[in-house]
């Protein structure tokens, strides 16, 4: 019986492999509402994985491949710096210079005024001159 | 970065430089012998001290020597007259004159004409109240605050 039955077993064994790659060369088959569940969450899915919205740090990685990299960046921004600096230096170059025509012209007007210099630096006569101006009004 | 930021700094260097350049580049010109002898006539009262002027009043000196020619000869003699009292003040001195000069220069031209009669009759004051009324403007003037 024993001889008889490990045969029999065998042919099981054969059996049910064919039967498993019988079912898998079929395929899957699901009812249209569980495919439908399937592809839903697929879809789900897939939406979760889109690339999030870019950031400030891939905003400057993109900025800075498109002016051809981080060795173009400090010709980039040199250029403005450097403008700057100039703007900077012409405009104090400028002050410096109003200023001194202002001291040069109230210089000039100080000594050829009629008033002699002592006038100017009697703080006295600065304050006198703002009472009497003061009382008359 | 590294590199862009030694180069930032550099730049702002090279500008701080440029800005200072033309203050330290000529210290001490023009000297007395390098005048013209039209400058060195106008500027005669500062001979002594021209050498160890700033530059800053050297420039403004020959400003005051260009329009020497333009001025009125009453306005020549008074330039010749207060220009080494004037350059013999100190730095506070001469910006207090200017400020008060400023002051004036307000006053409508009518009034401006009776300055003169005003200082007269300011001077015609008894020195006791002219030294109040300077005691007064002096406590009214801002101090400088001490470092």
């Amino acid at each position: 019986m024993s001889r008889g039955e490990v045969p029999n077993k065998a042919m099981n064994e054969h059996q049910f492999g064919d039967r498993i790659a019988h079912l898998l060369n079929q395929g899957l088959r699901l009812d249209a509402h569980k495919l439908a569940r399937l592809r839903g969450a697929r879809e789900r899915a897939l939406e979760r994985l889109q690339p999030e919205p870019a950031g400030a740090l891939a905003w400057a990685g993109q900025l800075v491949g498109s002016w051809g990299g981080w060795g173009m960046v400090s010709l980039r921004l040199a250029v403005p710096v450097v403008a700057l600096g100039i703007a900077l230096s012409a405009v104090a170059t400028w002050q410096q210079k109003q200023r001194a025509a202002e001291v040069e012209e109230i210089d000039a007007l100080l000594l050829t005024d009629d008033l002699p210099l002592e006038a100017y630096l009697d703080g006295g006569f600065q304050n006198w001159l703002k009472k009497t101006a003061a009382e008359q009004q | 970065m590294r590199r862009a930021l030694v180069l930032l700094a550099l730049c702002l260097a090279a500008g701080a430089a440029a800005a200072a350049g033309p203050r330290a580049k000529s210290p001490a010109k023009p000297t007395w012998a390098q005048l013209t002898a039209q400058q060195q006539q106008v500027l005669a009262p500062l001979k002594g001290d021209w050498d160890n002027m700033e530059p800053d009043r050297r420039q403004k000196w020959l400003g005051i020597a260009k329009r020497y020619p333009k001025m009125k000869p009453e306005e020549q003699d008074r330039v010749e007259k207060r220009m080494q009292r004037w350059a013999n003040l100190s730095p506070e001195q001469r910006n207090l004159a200017r400020e008060n000069y400023k002051n004036i220069a307000r006053v409508p031209p009518a009034k401006r004409a009776t300055l003169r009669e005003q200082w007269a009759q300011y001077q015609a004051l008894p020195a006791p109240e002219r030294a109040r009324l300077e005691a007064q403007a002096l406590a009214k003037r801002p101090k400088k605050k001490k470092p």
